[in-house]
């Protein structure tokens, strides 16, 4: 097993797609390989951008990047997209449909589109997104596009995870999603209104640019784009907007890369401790928590030191 | 356990509940006035006219067609050799449902698949090939042209051909079919032009028809394809008259041709004729009453000749099964009598191969020859709606007026039936349907013979299905390559040019165009092309 | 590498059977024709959905996206909804026999027997009209080699 791993990422660092899908598999169906897959990636990672697209189902998100990907094709050798859609909470299973929109450069090379099932996950992203992005940065991929579940609700993993965040709403926005509004315009860069060529456009900038305005600390005011996803309107304006963003980020791409690093380790370290917790839990020490006389405050304490005790020693023996 | 059977639980298609029998009081009140009425005669649900099949049998109508044109020739003429009484053209679906030629790469990947289950037809001479000594003048002619973006082509070519062998228009017969719920409901071609875009064009068609070609059917809305996608009989028959109600509003925005001759042109539409014998039958009774009662009260049209609905059916493919497929012979001949009993004036009777492949020639012959036996033998013919007094036929036919009527309103709540198709909202009606049908099924509720139950077969007859010609790719592209060397290249371009144009402008009839284009031989490809470019795509709702 | 090193030093101490686990078998599903019936697929990938499977739907596909979406997904079993001539989708199974050997194909549709028969001589099993969802799900489960719950 640990020996195929090896040799798969031997292959898939040069480029071999199926060893690259292969492990994505991996990652999705084990978060503990996954987070040690990544670690040994750490020194080949960084080297990518990675752009979110998120908002509401039926945006057009998918077909948005499937406009988008012509275009970045001109700056960026080879794009790799996740796109994340809903797992089912009764049967754990998913249709995952958005790949048929992403067919207009279906069978290049240079394009790689994963779709993922979300497998419980809340926030947006798929339980190894992430993973899968650190896989794709060190393999080459210098454009790494996600696309989040789009639940509707507040999605502000993604603003971790990429780069740059587009957040993509249609017009008539303001009447249906008032109650997310909030988060909505916490979390992108840049603002699409896809689907402009339905009526409202106006109205919706005007309620975007009046919610925009009411988040403070915000180093620079984000832009409103105006698109058609199926007709290509304003895609080039968009993916140019994209472009500038990242490339006012490009100086710090050592920053970035500095980022994703810190996110990594505390990523694996908060994961160690969850799994640790996990295994503590079942000991007998833990299950007897509900049986201990705790007469005064620092019998309380002495409990705590025990199990904080317990779970470090629990870790270093890892 | 096993589980039982309750019998106090049976539901019809449309979800009536069944009573062990009725009684005169069961008749709602309303319909109970109607029930003495004449065949003929407002609220029409006793049927078309007074003598019925005696003057006139309904008419042997099968959808036929494969390969080059010249096997669709030969097929339609061995159909009409063994009595087939008017003829249907079957485009091939890869080029004529996408509006492609045979050299586009969505095709060229699946050259194989090319004239599988209709002739390839690209040009006016590939129509001109599959009419050849076919009675245009004599019969009534299906052009095909089942898909939106398609029948504009098909009709021209059909028309073309016609004309040029000296036929006058404004005496053939015929329709294309042009149908809402095949397109965009049944099924979802790779491409499409957006409905509101399809809409334009069958307005079109039938503005130009109610013009220049008053025995023709312009369009023909096929209640059949949304059945057989998972509609039940009440929604059928609700989402057509909301799908007719878009064309005659559309029409009268218009107001370029009587409202009248467009309702003439509307009320030749297609149904389903299902297996539950009854409630099949009632149908095609409540969908005369329905338009009756649509075109008096929303146009104010009661001229009879008018708002007397004209019926084609075709029975149930998807009753048909691909285990035992004789058993498929019965089931024909029992969706016909259904359709029978409810009065239509033409039908087809599918292929007991129907699960298998398109029709093989034997299965066609025992289409054709069901409908001899019901026409010749059983005395079917002789007294007009039969079932008319039936305390049972009669409250089912009430019932579902009125469910139907309920449907319909629903799609106008959701904004109307194109808008019903843009979001998707029927597609899960008949999805959430299909569910329902094959669960049935899978749990035994709903038995199915030779497929869930007596699978034994012992059948003497290998049924192997029917895979027509292998040439029709290779020969399709020689002939687009044919065409366009020898066509005169400057009219084939203004031609196009000019059917460009007039895509672009709102309210001018892209008919006259296209006819020009097609009689320059301007290919269909080129005219998928200009569409594409005028029009754009439609959103798909769902996902495939 | 960096990955040996790890290993040298027992990085990689955790067995699957860890709680983070969650195997899930992944099944494309393609039409290879051009015609719209939507209906006998859309049913078959819902059961599998139902049945725990995450099924990835890319609609009418050429050989060619048939074959990257099955590398590039990494899924465990191709399913093939044949809708047209039977030599379209031999160039799709041909191709993927090619670049991926060991994953196992099943279809349905509108397959004549003497299709079907060429079919399974090419080891991909074939459930015509009229199949249960509960043999197709069942022949899922064998076919990924899924364990039974
Ligand atoms: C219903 C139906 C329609 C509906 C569409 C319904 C829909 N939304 O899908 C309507 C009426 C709209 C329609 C239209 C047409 N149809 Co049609 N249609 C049928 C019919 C009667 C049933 C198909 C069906 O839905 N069955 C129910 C589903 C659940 O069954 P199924 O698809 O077979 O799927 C089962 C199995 O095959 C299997 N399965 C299916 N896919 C997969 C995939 C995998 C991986 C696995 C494991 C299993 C599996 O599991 C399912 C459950 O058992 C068949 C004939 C028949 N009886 O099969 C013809 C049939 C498929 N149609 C046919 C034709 C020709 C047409 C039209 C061209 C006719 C016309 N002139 O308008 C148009 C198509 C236009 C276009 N642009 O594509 C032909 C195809 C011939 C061929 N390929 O050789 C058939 C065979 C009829 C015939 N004999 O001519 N059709
Ligand atoms: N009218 C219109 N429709 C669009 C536009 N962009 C996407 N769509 C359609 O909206 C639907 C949902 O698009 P999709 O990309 O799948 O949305 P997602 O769920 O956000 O990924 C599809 O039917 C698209 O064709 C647009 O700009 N205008
Ligand atoms: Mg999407």
């Amino acid at each position: 097993m640990n020996q195929d791993i090896s040799d798969l990422l031997q292959r898939a660092l040069k480029d071999d797609r199926a060893a690259l899908a292969r492990l994505l598999s991996i990652m999705e169906n084990n978060s503990v390989l996954a987070a040690e897959i990544e670690l040994s990636l750490l020194p080949s990672m960084g080297k990518s951008f990675v752009v979110g697209i998120t908002g509401p189902p039926g945006a057009g998100k998918s077909s948005l990047i499937n406009a988008l990907i012509p275009i970045a094709a001109k700056d960026f050798d080879r794009t790799a997209v996740i796109a994340v859609d809903p797992s089912s909470t009764f049967s754990q299973g998913a249709l995952l449909g958005d790949r048929v929109r992403m067919n207009s450069y279906n069978h290049s090379e240079k394009l790689f589109v994963r779709s993922m099932g979300s497998r419980g996950n809340l926030g947006g992203l798929a339980r190894s997104t992430v993973s899968a992005v650190s896989l794709f940065d060190s393999c080459n991929w210098p454009l790494i596009i996600i696309e989040t579940l789009g639940i509707g609700q507040i999605e502000l993993e993604i603003a971790e995870v990429a780069d740059i965040t587009v957040v993509v709403l249609n017009p008539g926005w303001g009447d249906t999603f008032q109650a997310n509004k909030a988060g909505i315009t916490e979390s992108g860069d840049i603002y699409v209104i896809n689907k402009s060529d339905r009526p409202g456009v106006h109205k919706t900038r005007i309620e975007l640019e009046e919610s925009l305005a009411l988040i403070p600390h915000r180093s620079r005011v984000p832009q409103i784009v105006e698109t058609i996803a199926n007709t290509d309107t304003g895609i080039v304006g968009l993916w140019h907007t994209i472009a500038e963003s990242l490339d006012s980020k490009n100086t710090d791409l050592k920053q970035i890369r500095e980022l994703r690093q810190q996110q990594l380790f505390h990523r694996l370290v908060s994961f160690k401790i969850e799994q640790a917790l996990g295994v503590a839990t079942k000991s007998s020490l833990w299950k007897n928590i509900v049986s201990q006389n705790i007469e005064n405050p620092e019998d309380a304490r002495d409990l705590l030191d025990n199990l904080l005790l317990d779970i470090s020693t629990r870790l270093r023996n890892y | 356990m096993k589980k039982e059977r309750k019998y106090d639980d049976m539901t019809s298609a449309a979800g009536i509940k069944l009573k062990p029998f009725y009684t005169q009081t069961d008749i709602p009140q309303k319909h109970r006035n109607f029930v003495d009425s004449a065949p003929g005669q407002a609220p029409y649900h006793r049927g078309s006219h007074e003598t019925g099949y005696r003057t006139k049998p309904w008419r042997i109508f099968q959808l036929s067609g494969y390969g080059k044109p010249e096997d669709e020739n030969e097929r339609i003429k061995f159909l009409l050799k063994n009595g087939e009484t008017g003829f249907i053209m079957e485009h091939d679906r890869n080029t004529a449902d996408h509006c492609y030629n045979v050299d586009h790469p969505e095709v060229l990947a699946r050259r194989e698949d090319v004239g599988l289950t209709g002739a390839v037809m690209q040009s006016v001479r590939d129509t001109a090939i599959c009419l050849d000594g076919l009675p245009i003048g004599t019969s009534f002619g299906h052009a095909g042209g089942a898909v939106v973006q398609h029948a504009p082509f098909a009709l021209a070519a059909y028309w073309t051909v016609a004309n040029r062998l000296g036929y006058d228009l404004r005496k053939i017969a015929g329709t294309g079919q042009s149908d809402f719920n095949l397109t965009y409901l049944g099924c979802i071609t790779k491409q499409q032009i957006p409905t509101k875009a399809g809409l334009r064009l069958n307005a079109d068609i039938i503005e130009f028809c109610g013009k220049e070609m008053p025995r023709w059917v312009p369009v023909s809305i096929a209640g059949y394809n949304g059945a057989d996608s998972g509609l039940t009989p009440d929604q059928e028959l609700g989402s057509l008259f909301a799908n007719a109600v878009e064309y005659l509003d559309e029409i009268k925005k218009r107001n370029s041709i009587p409202l009248e001759l467009a309702a003439k042109g509307c009320g030749g539409v297609s149904f389903r004729a299902s297996i539950r014998i009854f409630e099949e039958a009632a149908k095609m009774r409540a969908a005369r009453l329905m338009w009756g009662e649509l075109l008096s009260k929303r146009y104010d049209i009661t001229e009879p000749k008018i708002a007397n609905l004209r019926i084609h059916c075709v029975t149930a493919g998807s009753k048909m099964t691909y285990q035992q497929p004789l058993n498929n012979i019965v089931r024909g001949t029992l969706m016909a009598l259904s359709a029978v009993l409810g009065g239509v004036q033409s039908l087809g009777v599918s292929g007991y191969d129907e699960a298998l492949s398109i029709p093989s020639e034997h299965a066609h012959q025992m289409s054709v020859r069901i409908q001899q036996i019901l026409q010749e033998e059983t005395q079917l013919t002789a007294v007009t709606d039969p079932l008319g007094g039936s305390f049972y036929v009669e409250t089912l036919t009430a019932e579902l007026v009125e469910k139907s009527w309920e449907f319909y309103e629903e799609i106008q709540e959701q904004g109307g039936y194109l808008a019903c198709l843009d979001s998707g909202w029927l597609h899960t009606k008949a999805a959430e349907n299909q569910h329902r049908e094959f669960m049935a099924l899978e749990q035994g509720d709903q038995k199915l013979v030779g497929v869930t139950s007596a699978m034994e077969d012992i059948s003497p007859f290998e049924v192997e299905g029917f895979m027509g010609t292998d040439d029709a790719f290779d020969v399709a592209l020689n002939r687009l390559n044919t065409v366009k060397k020898e066509r005169h290249e400057s009219s084939a371009t203004r031609c196009l040019k000019e059917l460009e144009k007039v895509c672009l402008s709102e309210n001018v009839n892209i008919m006259p165009a296209m006819m020009d284009a097609v009689a320059a031989e301007v290919t269909l490809g080129e005219i998928g092309d200009v569409f594409r470019e005028a029009f754009g795509d439609w959103d798909v709702p769902i996902q495939l | 590498m960096f990955l040996e090193k790890l290993l040298a030093i027992g990085m990689f101490p955790y067995n699957s059977e860890a709680s983070n686990t969650m195997e899930q078998k992944r099944i494309l599903m393609a039409k290879t024709g051009l015609d719209g019936h939507w209906r006998g697929p859309t049913i078959v990938a819902r059961a599998l959905r139902d049945a725990g499977y995450e099924v990835i739907m890319i609609g009418m596909a050429t050989g060619e996206e048939i074959l990257r979406a099955c590398v590039d997904e990494d899924v465990d079993l191709v399913g093939l909804n044949i809708g047209g001539h039977i030599n379209v989708a031999l160039r799709a199974i041909e191709a993927i026999k090619k670049e991926r050997q060991s994953v196992p194909i099943f279809a349905g549709g509108t397959i004549t027997p003497a299709s079907a028969r060429e079919l399974n001589a090419l080891g991909v099993e074939v459930y015509p009209p009229g199949s249960s969802l509960t043999d197709i799900v069942e022949a899922a489960d064998r076919l990924t080699q899924r364990k039974q719950a």
